[in-house]
């Protein structure tokens, strides 16, 4: 009788394999890095600002190209990947940038509904799954009608996180979460990507500094001028 | 994946772009109306003078000019012979005493001049050719009819015709090169207001790639948005050459009645003015999705 599969049987959702990251002028950004994210992994990507880390998490985005070495996301290399095949892709991804990327010409619900739409779905079950993260993140029926620039900081957070979310992503990939929030704000986000992980999603969060206290099951990959030590 | 669903958002997004930047949806407009004013103003009078045109083109003509040795037989069998030729209809005599007649007649005299002598007209056999016909055929009728023996000369007189025909199409053709030169200058110059309104927007485009929204999806919008702006500017320009033509339609009149001619200008029909808002829909959609394509980077 065959044992039931678990996620650690399965294949890395996100492979590393000697990847480098040049830039104009020949600025290394990444240096031969090598790892794996596991899926339901929480991994913490650690280093000073300017390290190599927003590098990372925009290869895995296909956002850019590994100018050596091979990034490969849930088996396809990203380099290769065609065009028309990205979307799809992407859309298997929550992606919580620094600058959170909110629309402020929109009201929060569309902000967190659209990702729903572009993959297709219908007006009214991108709205309810909107609705659903938001909840989710822990913002009221009150906030969705507002503009995000009504918001606070800690809130904007949670929208963009709920963006992230509502298309049930397989890995979250998120870039200094906790910059613009108190250390409250930051416990109660990484306490919710924590959460993100036991429900079995994948979670790379990049972070310059301490980030207190770290999630239990986290794994932690320090990064320091384009070079990953652990 | 729900059609639908994207369609009511592109359409969405479209007016949300229009609402927000209204001032220069409205110069848009009233410029892309007014270049497509001109040459639709152009086309409609080209197209409302074709019924006059119609009712003053002749039915060709061949004129056979038999010599004066031909005995009155010889004209008939010369006119049988000349009606079964392929392509013509019929076939009238003019009978030269009787075209002697009306010459003395118009000239004012009374009687012949001695000087005259006998008749010197000839007589003339006019056959009427069936429609259509092309220049070439009736040159080589010509040829033909004037190999004969008792012919004189053969003449068609549709030289004058054949230069109107050619100054007619000649305009049509001006007026088409013309339209499509202000189209493709009006297309031109919306490519470049999309691909710039567009960039503005690269905040909006940049997340919609991130959340894995498709080309295609991102375009959208701007496609509804321009076609909105074109099929506008042309419900606009077909209000200009409504005024126009009430403006002019009087003068016109007037004008040619003095000609012992009538005139009007009617207005566009309707299956016409639905063939402008299908082309301006269908090339403002090619046009934004052409203008938007060209502001986003292929990743």
């Amino acid at each position: 009788m065959n044992s039931p599969t678990t996620p650690n049987d399965l294949p890395p959702l996100v492979t590393f394999d000697r990847v480098t990251k040049r830039y104009a002028g020949d600025r290394v950004a990444l240096a031969d890095a090598s790892f794996a994210l596991n899926r339901s992994e929480f991994v913490l990507l650690t280093g000073p600002s300017g390290a190599g880390k927003s590098t990372v998490l925009r290869l895995i985005c296909g956002l850019e190209l590994p100018s050596g070495g091979q990034v490969t996301v849930a088996g396809e290399d990203i380099a290769r990947i065609r065009r028309r095949a990205l979307p799809h892709l992407r859309r298997s991804l929550g992606v919580v940038l620094q600058n959170l990327m909110l629309l402020n010409d929109r009201s929060v619900l569309d902000n967190v509904a659209l990702p729903a739409l572009a993959a297709g779905l219908s007006h009214g079950i991108a709205q309810e799954r909107a609705r659903a993260a938001l909840a989710r993140v822990g913002l009221d029926a009150d906030a969705e009608r507002v503009l995000p620039t009504a918001l606070s900081g800690g809130e904007q957070q949670r929208v963009a996180l709920a963006r992230a979310i509502v298309n049930r992503p397989a890995l979250v990939l998120a870039d200094e979460p906790t910059a613009h929030v108190d250390d409250q704000g930051a416990a109660q986000l990484l306490q919710l990507l924590e959460q993100f992980a036991i429900a079995g999603v994948t979670v790379l969060m990049a972070t310059h500094g301490e980030t207190a206290p770290l999630p239990s099951r986290s794994r932690v990959l320090h990064i320091d001028e384009g070079r990953v030590l652990s | 994946m729900s059609m639908f669903a994207a369609q009511r958002y592109a359409l969405g997004r479209a007016t949300a772009m229009v609402r927000d930047r209204p001032l220069p949806f409205v110069l848009g407009v009233v410029l892309t109306a007014s270049a497509l004013a001109l040459p639709l103003a152009l086309a409609s009078i080209v197209w409302s003078a074709r019924p006059a045109l119609m009712k003053v083109q002749p039915a060709p003509e061949l004129s056979v000019f038999v010599s004066p040795r031909a005995a009155a037989r010889d004209v008939e069998a010369l006119k049988g012979r000349l009606g079964v030729l392929p392509g013509v209809t019929s076939v009238v005599l003019r009978p030269k005493d009787e075209a002697f007649a009306e010459l003395i007649k118009k000239s004012g005299f009374r009687a012949p001049p001695a000087e005259l002598g006998a008749n010197p007209l000839p007589d003339v056999l006019i056959a009427q050719l069936a429609l259509p016909i092309a220049p070439e055929a009736i040159d080589g009728m010509s040829a033909t009819v004037k190999t004969w023996p008792l012919v004189d000369a053969v003449r068609s007189d549709l030289d004058w015709y054949r230069k109107a025909r050619a100054l007619g199409r000649l305009t049509v053709t001006a007026v088409a090169v013309f339209g499509g030169l202000v189209a493709l200058l009006v297309a031109l110059i919306l490519v470049g207001t999309v691909r710039l309104h567009a960039g503005t927007r690269a905040d909006e485009v940049a997340v919609l790639k991130l959340v894995g929204a498709t080309r295609r999806f991102i375009v959208r919008p701007y496609a509804y948005s321009a076609a909105l702006t074109l099929l506008s500017a042309s419900a606009l320009a077909i209000g200009m050459v409504y005024l126009a033509h009430a403006a002019l339609r009087a003068p016109i009149a007037s004008l040619t009645a003095l000609y012992g001619a009538r005139f009007s200008l009617p207005d566009p029909e309707p299956a016409h003015l639905l063939a402008v808002f299908a082309g301006a829909l269908a090339v403002g959609w090619l046009v934004g999705v052409v203008g938007a394509r060209a502001a986003i980077s292929a990743r």
